[in-house]
């Protein structure tokens, strides 16, 4: 809930979400819906611990990418820099990622 | 919040009993606890070192935990960091630790998703007929599975089957899960009818 009231308050500064599917209060999906609703464009990745070949995840459209934990922080930038890169190949110039 | 025990959990040393622990510890058998957590890395520390007093205690028991928050492989592992056999344990079968969302979600007992943690602990009692049975089980599920009201009513018999004589249940809400599945109304019910049987980490 806290960060889907960050993003609303803030939607014009972000291009990719990255939430875990198990969060209290507002499912990962759930926020990654109201995400897509506000800003289609927005980059969306989920992210579990637990296994994907659930039923739930078959018809999710609110997603563009699924990531298994555990993941390497090398390799999430990675996954973040293609895939926001796809959508939108002008952002490439402006694509700063901080890690740490 | 009325007639809600609260402790500090702070202590970080894991041979030093913590007093929500040692409360876990001295629920009688045939109760049923609330206990609303709202940090994770708390909650393992909670329930990884009463699990321990829990087994020096009554070495032959059976302990059910169905988390929701965490991988099964994460319990393992707060669990042996306090020096408890994990492997031996699961291999006698006294120590079992299913992700909770696979128990409430499993077709194979065609019923409800809280009748299914029903029949799953059944199943169990079934299997150890003459051994104590301790439940520590995350309903943070039911928040994902938008099932508030089975839930509500789970909550509200729990302290009548008198049948469980045998059995203990500690059943973990995350606050912010608790504060979106019930309402004021709801909550302050629950809360009411589990008086001094909910802690607060």
């Amino acid at each position: 809930m806290l960060a889907f009231a960050h993003f609303s308050a803030n939607r014009e500064r972000y291009e990719c979400i990255i939430s875990d599917y198990r969060t209290p209060s507002l499912v990962g999906t759930e926020l990654l819906s109201k995400v897509k609703e506000i800003n289609p464009e927005i980059t969306r990745i989920l992210i579990s611990a637990f296994e994907f070949e659930d039923e739930v995840f078959k018809n999710i459209d609110c997603v563009d990418m699924f990531l298994q934990k555990p993941i390497m922080i090398k390799d999430l930038v990675v996954q973040v820099q293609n895939l926001v890169i796809k959508s939108s190949p002008e952002k490439k110039e402006k694509l700063i990622i901080h890690e740490g | 919040m009325n007639d809600v025990t609260f402790f500090d959990s702070e202590n970080k040393d894991s041979d030093h009993p913590d007093p929500i622990s040692q409360k876990l510890l001295q629920v009688p058998v045939g109760h049923h606890y609330l206990l609303l957590y709202s940090d994770l890395a708390k909650i393992r520390q909670v329930y990884s070192k009463y699990v321990r007093m829990q087994l020096e205690t009554q070495p032959d028991s059976i302990i059910v935990i169905l988390p929701f928050y965490e991988n099964t492989e994460k319990v393992r592992e707060a669990l042996e960091a306090n020096n408890i056999d994990v492997k031996k344990l699961v291999l006698q079968n006294t120590l079992i630790i299913v992700d909770m969302l696979k128990v409430v979600r499993n077709e194979y007992y065609g019923v409800s998703d809280v009748e299914r943690l029903r029949a799953f602990i059944k199943q169990v009692e079934e299997q150890h007929p003459d051994m104590p049975i301790f439940v520590i089980a995350d309903m943070s599920a039911f928040q994902l599975l938008k099932k508030s009201s089975e839930l509500m009513e789970y909550e509200r018999t729990l302290h009548k089957d008198l049948k469980r004589e045998n059995w203990k249940e500690i059943c973990l809400y995350h606050k912010r899960d608790f504060e979106s599945m019930f309402n004021r109304g709801q909550s302050d019910e629950l809360l009411n009818y589990h008086k001094d049987r909910v802690i607060k980490v």
